[in-house]
């Protein structure tokens, strides 16, 4: 006796443990499947309304499809709607299966009634393979310009699936399109905004000839900003964003290498930055995707600025959202136009120190984009600030942004030693080799600075906890330079006293029996070695 | 485009999975459960995007259940909020103050819903007028 499908439900939300619930369910399929096995079964439809629950549990559900097939041909509209529903769940296009659909399927697409053929189209978009679209398709493009609405734009849809899969099929479709771009129903613009774009991305041919909807694209958009409120299509007092957003990705794909395109709807998009309310979430839709758009195209300077300025006013804004949206676009838009950027360089700073760990990388990624020669110093301050407070994982990829920062752009060497030993003192670990390396080499060639740097490297090691990379400079610094350490520092770093040569071989003796890492040990040898050389009176100790 | 429609309550239960072209597979519960976990990590404060995979995740939680959206990478998340909310909002009237158990118990008519608004991955329309007669007239 079969039950009904609330009472399956129920039965699987008493189950205390999975142990249950797996009896319930096998218990269920067994007899799911011998009900199938009875062909003349009235109540196979709700056999498989049970069978797409329990495939959202995740159980194994394929002895169902047959069922499915079996339930699209039937007549009755319940049982062909589950049939439908099934097979667009349990099946996708690599299943044989589905290959015995087709026939019912071309029988319902030519149904009087509006839903049947409304749930085939569904249907052959969302799971219908190469093969069923090429034998489908006159009856797609016929439908795309029947007197139906509702059926026009599911056709539309299908005709992007068929543009995915066949795209030598498409030229019928793309005729179609100019003229249902005039359409009312906002259903079948949207579906044909969409099958542009899929054009769009295909095959530059179209390009060239989508090139003339540029005009009506702009007209539907105007009217749409300057048209009344109209009920059915008003979100949060914006007409219908998703259709504006599909506009204007549409205009971004059409005027990405013209500046004839650009030419004629730079002034819409001014219109459209500056007219859109910002408050709700549906006008910053609106306003992002125009700022992408104003950024994808070769638009004037002016219209960029305001793009950036758009971006600029996403930043301060209290919703995180706006804030990721706004840095994500800033990072792309940078390479092209950082003196623009530049203006809001202190709010990306402080989103550094952002709660959120998502907005924490996209401002340390901008950051880094934004650096140079100018602005080096005061934005390593900022960072080697945070580096003190940062949790784990975000301090490695500050780190190593931090130094190649410096490294590359560091006005003179001493600022560059001066914020490496600070780097090295902060998150000494997590400094990447290379850059330790390439200091190596700095300093080596730095004649002036060697004296300096020594000092500065000994007084880090006596004075603070080394970590390994800090270690290794300082000791492979002491044994070049050693000598140098008697001489008296430059006149700057006045407070430090000259080591005597025993205090050096001190420090030696203590690194080495506190080393645990055979690195740092060899480094150690490396430099008493060269110092018993240099410091002739301590060479009995060594 | 959009991958796929989640909607999971806060135990991790899938409440409604919808998937567009991605052929089924054994793993599915498996990055079901891994993007739940996910969300439920994020705190109140933290923006409501981020990558998982070669997908965007999009989600915004309604009271106890969280509408996940996957999309590419080239969509625009602000839009994809919209669109979650025009989902939920459009439930909303059909149920009547949705609930979690409404859509557990009349699953075929929140995909319906699903269907007259997503297909293949696109928006087809967000006019909860047309939507809901459409699938009041499919009830018949």
């Amino acid at each position: 006796m079969s039950q009904r499908l609330r009472e399956l439900i129920r039965q699987v939300r008493a189950c205390k443990t999975a142990a249950d619930e797996r009896d319930v369910i096998s218990k269920e399929s067994a007899s799911i499947r011998s009900a199938f096995k009875d062909d003349d079964n009235p109540y196979r439809h709700r056999n498989v309304a049970k069978l797409l629950f329990m495939h959202l549990l995740g159980y194994p559900t394929h002895f169902g499809q047959m069922e499915c097939v079996k339930l699209i041909a039937s007549p009755k509209f319940p049982e062909k709607r589950i049939g439908y529903l099934g097979l667009m769940l349990l099946l996708d296009e690599n299943v044989d299966v589905l290959m015995l659909v087709t026939n019912s399927l071309k029988q319902d697409l030519e149904n009087a009634n509006q839903y049947i053929a409304g749930l085939a189209l569904t249907s052959l978009s969302n799971v219908g393979s190469a093969d069923m679209m090429r034998d489908l398709s006159p009856e797609i493009e016929r439908m795309m310009t029947c007197s139906n609405g509702y059926l026009r734009k599911k056709a539309v849809l299908c005709a992007v699936r068929l543009a995915r899969k066949c795209p030598e099929l498409c030229e019928g479709v793309a005729s179609k399109i100019s003229a249902l771009l005039s359409d009312r129903n906002h259903g079948v613009l949207v579906s044909t905004l969409t099958l542009l774009e899929e054009l769009l991305g295909q095959d530059t041919d179209y390009t060239r000839q989508f090139k003339q909807l540029v005009p009506s694209l702009t007209r539907l958009l105007r009217n749409m900003m300057g048209s009344g409120y109209s009920p059915e299509h008003d979100v949060s007092g914006i007409t219908d964003p998703f259709v504006q957003v599909k506009i204007l990705r549409c205009l971004r794909l059409l005027g990405a290498d013209s500046t004839r395109v650009v030419d004629e709807c730079s002034d819409l998009l001014a219109l459209v930055a500056t007219n859109t309310e910002a408050t709700r979430n549906a006008g910053n839709a609106v306003l992002y995707e125009c700022v992408q758009c104003i950024v994808g195209v070769p638009s004037e300077s002016g219209l960029r600025v305001l793009a950036i300025n758009i971006l600029g006013r996403f930043l301060l804004n209290r919703d995180n959202n706006m804030r990721y949206v706004a840095l994500n676009t800033l990072a792309k838009v940078a390479p092209q136009d950082p003196t623009s950027v530049q203006r809001h360089r202190n709010t990306i700073v402080d989103c550094l120190k952002d709660p959120d760990v998502s907005i924490r990388k996209r401002a340390l990624e901008l950051i880094a984009l934004l650096a140079n020669e100018k602005n080096v110093r005061t934005l390593v301050k900022e960072m080697l600030n945070y580096l003190g407070t940062a949790d784990q994982e975000f301090k490695r990829s500050l780190t190593e942004k931090t130094c190649d920062m410096v490294q590359k752009f560091s006005p003179h060497k001493k600022w560059l030693l001066d914020t490496m030993l600070k780097i090295l003192i902060m998150a000494g670990e997590m400094v990447p080799d290379h850059v330790t390396a390439s200091l190596t080499n700095q300093i080596a060639s730095a004649e002036e600075l060697q004296i300096y740097a020594v000092h500065k490297f000994y007084n880090a090691l006596v004075s603070e906890q080394p970590k390994e990379q800090l270690l290794l400079i300082g000791i492979w610094c002491v044994g070049e330079y050693g000598e140098l350490l008697s001489e008296s520092p430059p006149a700057d770093d006045g407070t430090s006293k000259i080591p005597s040569d025993s205090e050096i071989i001190d420090l030696m003796q203590h690194t080495l029996i506190k080393s645990n890492s055979t690195v740092v040990a060899a480094y150690t040898l490396n430099a008493l070695a060269k110092l018993s050389t240099r410091l002739s009176s301590e060479q009995s100790r060594i | 485009m959009i991958h796929f429609v989640l909607m999971v309550n806060k135990q991790g239960q899938t409440r409604l999975a919808r998937y567009f072209d991605i052929p089924c597979s054994d793993s599915r519960n498996t990055t079901e459960a891994d993007i739940v976990r996910k969300c439920l990590m994020r705190g109140e404060m933290q923006c409501s995007f981020f990558e998982f995979g070669q997908y965007k995740i999009v989600y915004r939680r309604y009271a106890s259940l969280f509408f996940i959206m996957g999309v590419d990478s080239s969509e625009n998340e602000l839009g994809i909020l919209e669109l979650i909310h025009s989902l939920v909002e459009t439930l909303d009237r059909q149920f009547e103050n949705v609930c979690e158990l409404d859509i557990m118990y009349h699953i075929d008519k929140a995909h319906f819903i699903v269907d007259e608004m997503l297909v293949n991955g696109a928006v087809i329309d967000t006019n909860k007028s047309s939507i809901l007669d459409a699938v009041s007239a499919i009830q018949k």
